[in-house]
């Protein structure tokens, strides 16, 4: 039954042309040189340090690497993070 | 949510926050809708990160859920300045008395300033001003409004169409309109209407003063016409004496008339000229050389460069040369007699002043000679004959 709702999720995103992060209810980020992190449609901070900010998505994790990180702003779905960022890891 | 203008206003706190569920901390005030926002980790189990005021406050709660300590390092915003402030009071009150102090000055009248006054002085104003209540250091809201104002300044000041009263700000305005008086007659001093010369009266009528003469008599030069003074003996009064008197004058003028006469023809020769006009000179553009005329007129045609009302110091002139030449006509004898007389005539009315008409002429004598006739005429002119003379007290008639 989810799998149908779910292709029928699919079907109507690309018909109706949405963006997918809001059909699909994944995060969206958006990453400026290596110094800005902008990620809307978390659900949560599991870890925070200088050197690594895990977050918990709807399906799995995301983790970003780097250095000096700071959270500039943080807001129930959102975060923007600033420092020097290595990687970016998805964890599902 | 972070507004960090309206943060600086309300209030934030830098906070050092230690313990081991720091992550669950920040959910949870996220949750909430806590503003916090520049979070940083400076250690293990330590963060450091900005919060408003407000939420600070509510924090507790939640620090004992998490488990974590929380120490403020530095203090933003309105609500602590006015906690130093409460520790110098002098410094508020200063504030305040100053912004009472503004206010007051603002609410006295400074400056009365009086427009418009030709015949009236501005001190009668003032003073009338005064009484309607309106001088500087009289308290603004002591004032009537201006229409009561107006009012009241128009009756004390006789003399004045129209009394406008203004109030911008810390000065009063008083605008005036005189009104125009009817002419005043002027003042005359006792005096006497003699006769200015000698003359045959025809007619006297005095409209103040006695008369001294009768109609038909010969009155030289000087003879009391109108006497200001009237009454006998006690009742004697001298007063400004005022009629007419007419009289028939003679007169013998003597009158060349040539027997030739020159006047203007134009030839039809032209030439134009136009000349740009700057400030006071002219900077001729076109027409330059001599005309092929040696006698011309000239007509001049200057037009201004004119910007709505104001007129432009630059403007174009056109003269326009037009060649003439002088001509001489023989005339007529009897024409150039009858011209003299006329001439004669002309000058004598206006010599004989208003209201004053040629009763008869006659021709004394005539001669020709040397192109010109010469003619001697006797004139018989009626004319005003009264002149003023002032009497001057103490001396008797």
């Amino acid at each position: 039954m989810r799998r149908i709702g779910r292709k029928l999720n699919g079907f109507a995103a690309k018909i109706l042309d949405l963006p997918q992060d809001v059909v699909l209810d994944l995060p969206r980020m958006t990453l400026i040189g290596n110094i800005q992190l902008y990620i809307e449609n978390h659900r949560g901070v599991v870890h925070f340090s200088n050197e690594l900010l895990r977050l918990d998505l709807t399906r799995g994790q995301v983790e970003v690497h780097g250095q000096n990180l700071v959270i500039r702003a943080i807001l129930p779905e959102e975060v923007f993070i600033e420092g020097i960022i290595h990687d970016i890891k998805y964890i599902l | 949510m972070r507004s960090s203008f309206i943060s600086s206003i309300t209030g934030y706190v830098k906070v050092e926050i230690r313990g081991k569920r720091i992550e669950q901390l920040l959910n949870l005030a996220v949750q909430n809708r806590y503003s916090l926002w520049d979070v940083s980790s400076v250690g293990r189990e330590k963060s450091e990160g900005f919060v408003a005021l407000r939420d600070f406050f509510r924090l507790r709660p939640l620090l004992k859920q998490t488990g974590c300590r929380i120490h403020v390092l530095e203090r933003y915003g309105l609500p602590f300045f006015l906690d130093k402030l409460g520790k110098r009071k002098f410094f508020a009150v200063g504030m305040l008395l100053f912004v009472i102090g503004i206010y007051l000055l603002s609410s006295v009248v400074w400056n009365v300033r009086v427009e418009g006054t030709v015949k009236l002085k501005p001190e009668q104003v003032l003073q009338a001003a005064r009484q309607a209540g309106i001088y500087p250091m009289q308290w603004k809201f002591r004032l009537q409004d201006p229409d009561t104002l107006s009012r009241n300044l128009h009756t004390l000041l006789p003399g004045t169409a129209w009394v406008g009263v203004e109030i911008h700000g810390t000065q009063i305005r008083i605008r005036v309109v005189e009104s125009k008086a009817p002419e005043q007659s002027p003042l005359m001093s006792p005096r006497n209407l003699i006769a200015a010369k000698n003359a045959l009266v025809t007619e006297i009528f005095a409209e103040k003063g006695r008369p001294m003469v009768k109609r038909n008599t010969y009155v030289r030069k000087g003879d009391l016409l109108i006497s200001g003074t009237i009454g006998e003996g006690e009742g004697q009064q001298t007063v400004v004496s005022q009629g007419t008197v007419r009289g028939i004058v003679w007169y013998t003028s003597k009158i060349e008339s040539p027997l030739t006469r020159t006047y203007k023809v134009y030839t039809g020769d032209q030439k134009g000229r136009s000349y740009l006009v700057i400030g006071s000179r002219a900077l001729q553009i076109t027409g330059y050389g001599k005309p092929p005329f040696d006698q011309y007129e000239t007509i001049t045609d200057q037009s201004v460069l004119q910007w709505r009302q104001f007129k432009l110091p630059l403007g174009l002139m056109r003269e326009k040369l037009m060649g003439m030449r002088m001509e001489e006509e023989p005339v007529d004898p009897a024409e150039a007699k009858a011209l003299g007389l006329q001439q004669a005539r002309t000058d004598l009315l206006r010599e004989a002043g208003p209201d004053a008409r040629i009763v008869s002429e006659k021709i004394l004598h005539e001669k020709t000679e040397n192109g010109k006739v010469y003619i001697e005429v006797h004139f018989e002119v009626e004319q005003n004959i009264a002149e003023e003379q002032p009497i001057i007290p103490g001396q008797g008639e």
